[in-house]
Parts: C-alpha cells; structure tokens; sequence
C-alpha cells in the first residue's frame, strides 16, 4: 500500500475532513441530543486495490449509506455502522428527533440520517474551499465492507486509477455507537480540491 | 491447512492441500481454474471490464479487468504445470450492490459476468460451477482437496 500524498497536502485534507466531519457529526449531537466525539482524520492517496486495506475488516459486516457527490468535484460520502451500531442509531433518532413521519424502517432513518451529516459536511467544505458540489440521491445496504466498498471502487476505477480517501471517526456517547465517515474523490476532484484549499489558505 | 487469500486485482496459484480465499466479492467477480489431474488451482479477482478502459490503465493495471485477468491465471496455470485442456472453471460474484446505477447497461456486476463466461469460452473451459448475480457479497473458497468452491454470505 503506497500513500503518494506529500506531508503538507495531508495536512490540508485532514483540516478539511476535520471541518466537514465536525459538521457533521455536530448535526448528529443535535439530532440524538447527546454527545459525539471524533477521532483525527485519515487521509490517503491510493491504488483503488490497496483501498480495502486502507479501511480494514472487509468480511466485517457494515450497514453503510452511500451518498454520491456531483458538481465541480465528482466522489462519495460514506456513512458506515456496525450492524447493532446502526440499529441502535436508527432507534434512537426516531425517538429523539423530529424525522419526518413515514419513515419508519431503520434502511430509510440511515439514509436520513446520512442525507442530513452529508449535507452538513458538504455545506461547510463548500463554504471553506469556496467550490459547489451536492449530494445526490443515497443507497444504502448491510453487507461485508468489503463487497459494499468494491463495488463503489469499480464505479470510481470506470475512470480512475486512484482514489483519495479520508475517514474520521465518531462515538456517539450515551449508546456507545461508532461510526465511521468516508470521503472519496477520484485523482481529478483531488486535484480541484487541493488547489482549491491550497489557495484558501495562502490567502489567509 | 494454509489459506492463500487473494486480493482485488491480484491472481495465485497453488499446488498440493491448499484453500483459496478471496472476501468480500461485491460486484467484482472471482474465477477459480483447476486442474484436476495435477490437482493445481488458481484464483482471480477482478473488478471491472474493459470496455471503458484506457490502453494505459490496461497495461498498468492488467489483472483489474476481467477478459486481461483471465487469460493471465490461464498462462499461469499452465506455468505452473497444468494441462489447459484439463482445466475447469468455477466463476462466483458479479452482484448489483446497489439501486444507485439503475441502468441495466452501466451495471458493472452482470458485466463482469458475461465478460468472464466469453474469456472462458475463447479459452475453451467449461464452467463447472457458477454462482453470480443477485444482491449480496459474497466470501469465495474453493479447496483443492475437495475441488469444491464454497460459497459464504452475511
């Protein structure tokens, strides 16, 4: 596994997933009335093969929400839970919050769920590099990490080789539920999004 | 006895009481040739196919696509002392994880499934046992003891 990304360029992406990844989870405290903790960011630059290795546990079954981005940079937003951990979260935020009424099974609560934390992340990313991207309609499903994350590579490797990935991740702290977020851009959106906050902060 | 596993992207093969073991196959596919005389198996685990594929990423990343892998674990079988008339294929994965890419054209799963049944058929081996499609990952394990490949989902 060959993590081509210079020492300075990490340091970026990490304050990037660190303000975006606070926002989200910031939602998530709101939304579950209680506290949530983030661990430091993880930023690589990888061959899509060595991305499994990157995230870990690929038989470990995960429910995951795959939120795709599109406008000026092209990835994904994943959510993903262990499969009690996300049970637990679903119940909790129909108990505690105000999600719309009819959404009721935990599938639908996750990608509400996922739709609000990835919008919040979005909006502050936007707002930070001063670029536009959106999500798009989510996917979930539960399965084996691994099989979820291929099958998202295959999407990303019809046009690229590499992929940035970022993780940070939370606990929720009441019900103990661990989380993780990912953010995934082919080499092309990295590029937008490190010029981009590149210039950010040399102007300020 | 010792398991080999195979990575996405990566193909091995082996000799003697060995399992091969590949996880988590979503809408990649994993093929499996074996030789039953010599009792020499291999394992492929590819991603995609080639038909959006640049000649670059072809020659950088050859075992990444289904019709460039399969050819390679042929040739590799046959290196490592296998009859290619002997050889019989077992082909496992090729699911559609998602409902995100609902275009029957753009589903990478089933694509990979017919790619690896056409390479397998120009290279003339029969396909001995099948389990692709559906919705679910899928953990591939074939025993060379046995000759069988075994199956495991969550």
């Amino acid at each position: 596994m060959t993590d081509r990304l210079p020492p300075f360029t990490a340091d970026i992406l990490r304050e990037l997933m660190n303000i975006g990844g606070a926002h989200a989870t910031t939602a998530l405290a709101k939304m579950s009335h209680d506290k949530v903790f983030i661990d430091l960011p993880e930023v690589a630059l990888l061959k899509l093969e060595h991305i499994p290795d990157f995230v870990g546990a690929s038989q470990n079954v995960q429910s995951m929400t795959i939120h795709p981005m599109a406008g000026e940079v092209n990835g994904f937003i994943l959510f993903s839970y262990g499969q009690i951990d996300a049970s637990s979260l679903a119940k909790r935020i129909r108990e505690q919050s105000g999600l719309k009424n009819g959404v009721n099974d935990a599938a639908a609560i996750l990608n509400e769920i996922g739709n609000i934390l990835s919008g919040s992340c979005i909006r502050a990313i936007n707002q930070f590099l001063g670029i536009s991207f959106s999500q798009t309609i989510p996917d979930g499903t539960t399965d084996m990490s691994g099989a979820i994350l291929g099958s998202i590579l295959a999407e990303i490797g019809q046009h690229a080789d590499d992929a940035l990935i970022t993780r940070l991740s939370f606990r929720e702290e009441k019900l103990a539920i661990d989380g993780n977020i990912y953010l995934l851009f082919d080499p092309d959106s990295t590029q937008i999004v490190l010029h981009a906050a590149k210039k950010k902060i040399t102007a300020s | 006895m010792e398991t080999v596993i195979v990575k996405m992207g990566e193909i091995h093969v082996t000799q003697g009481e060995f399992l091969l073991e590949t996880f988590g196959v979503g809408s990649c596919i994993a093929v499996i040739l074996h030789d039953p005389e010599k009792n020499i198996a291999g394992m492929m685990h590819a991603m995609l196919t080639t038909d959006k594929a640049t000649q670059t990423q072809m020659t950088t990343n050859p075992l990444r696509y289904v019709e460039l892998a399969i050819p390679a674990l042929v040739k590799e079988m046959t290196k490592a002392g296998a009859s290619k008339q002997h050889l019989k294929a077992s082909i496992a994965g090729g699911a559609q994880m998602f409902t995100l890419y609902h275009d029957p054209s753009n589903a990478i799963g089933p694509k990979n499934v017919e790619a690896a049944k056409k390479a397998l058929n120009d290279a003339g081996i029969p396909i001995e046992y099948e389990d692709t499609g559906g919705t679910k990952g899928r953990n591939v394990r074939f025993e060379l003891h046995t000759g069988k490949c075994v199956i495991e989902t969550k």
